[in-house]
């Protein structure tokens, strides 16, 4: 059963105010946070694991990267897990459909298609946060999400996510990708 | 509005020092971690550890069977997940303290790392054994998810505990909790 909506509405006025403000949420056992990477900082780290410089420049131009941090807020041993489901997301442009997020399947698709060295996709993997997972208390994961839109696109995010089998949403309203 | 909680976030810049292992590690997620209490989650039913073999830094092959008999903390990190930078310190302190007591420590690192691998441990002055997984098998197998992940197995190599991300690995309860597996 979905709970009631909170709507966290940023500051949109521009983009550098917004990387220099990462969204967090801490609700209903939910710990997030996120911000959005800039294309020079997307290159510089996806280079740096092996990518060819036009996939880097792919990562860079169409993912629209934001770094997160997402676990369980409870602190005690015997509370509920948290469970978060990426493929349960929705990304809204501006004036656009809600679509899902790009997962982890979606880009060793991608890869395999563009012949990028197994190393640097394997290191792409691993560096996005995970498409399904389940915290206990205290426990959390540090990922990329990658939310499949044209640079400088404003977006909102709905979350959602499980504790004990009651579905949680929130909505994040306002975000950008990088420019 | 935006709330504002005390962050468990990575800093910009240790991400960065991710992007280039020359660069100094300046991260913001120890002062978090030390906040929160230091848990593990018991693993159900105790399963089997899958055994496997991997190459140390020098090419030696390990096998983790080979430590049957004890205790063994099992490591996933790479040297570009902030969080995995952010815990290695207080694992060299934890292990400063555990090999004495007869147990043992095997940091895999997930992907090919090459040279940066080295840059690293030199940087943290880690002293415990570190194999490459360059193909993510074994993490997978083991049924690591996401970087930072932990496994302690017992005596018989079952996995009796998992933390999900980073944590403060000299932490007393950590250490108490680990010994309490020899039985």
């Amino acid at each position: 059963m979905a709970m009631a909506l909170t709507c966290i509405a940023g500051p949109i006025n521009s983009a550098a105010a917004q990387a220099a403000e990462p969204v967090r949420i801490e609700r209903d056992g939910l710990k997030l946070e996120l911000a959005s990477m800039d294309r020079d900082q997307v290159r510089a780290f996806f280079l740096a694991r092996g990518f060819p410089p036009k996939d880097a420049e792919h990562v860079a131009q169409t993912a629209c990267l934001y770094r997160s941090a997402i676990g369980s807020a409870f602190t005690l041993p015997q509370a509920p897990s948290v469970s978060v489901a990426l493929s349960d997301w929705q990304v809204t442009p501006a004036g656009g459909k809600p679509q899902a997020t790009k997962v982890r399947e979606h880009w060793e698709g991608a890869w395999k298609e563009r012949e990028v060295p197994q190393d640097a996709a394997t290191a792409f993997y691993w560096s996005l946060f995970p498409t399904e997972q389940t915290f206990a208390p205290t426990d959390y994961n540090w990922g990329f999400l990658t939310f499949g839109l044209a640079s400088g696109t404003l977006f909102d995010l709905a979350i959602f996510w499980r504790t004990d089998g009651t579905e949680h949403t929130a909505k994040i309203e306002g975000l950008q990708c990088a420019q | 509005m935006r709330a504002v909680k005390p962050s468990f976030f990575i800093s910009r810049r240790a991400l960065l020092a991710g992007a280039g292992a020359s660069l100094a590690l300046h991260a913001a997620i120890p002062t978090a971690l030390a906040a929160s209490p230091m848990l593990m989650q018991a693993i159900a039913g105790k399963p089997l550890a899958p055994d496997f073999t991997l190459p140390d830094l020098d090419g030696n092959a390990v096998r983790f069977a080979s430590h049957k008999g004890q205790v063994v903390l099992v490591n996933f990190w790479a040297t570009w997940c902030p969080p995995c930078r952010a815990e290695i310190p207080s694992m060299e302190r934890a292990w400063q303290k555990l090999e004495d007591a007869g147990v043992a420590m095997l940091a895999i690192h997930v992907g090919g790392g090459g040279d940066r691998i080295w840059e690293f441990l030199a940087e943290f002055n880690v002293t415990f054994p570190v194999l490459i997984d360059r193909s993510s098998a074994v993490s997978k197998a083991w049924q690591t998810i996401g970087l930072p992940t932990t496994f302690i197995a017992d005596a018989e190599g079952r996995k009796v505990f998992r933390a999900i991300g980073g944590r403060e690995w000299d932490h007393p309860d950590l250490i108490a909790n680990i010994l309490a597996v020899r039985g």
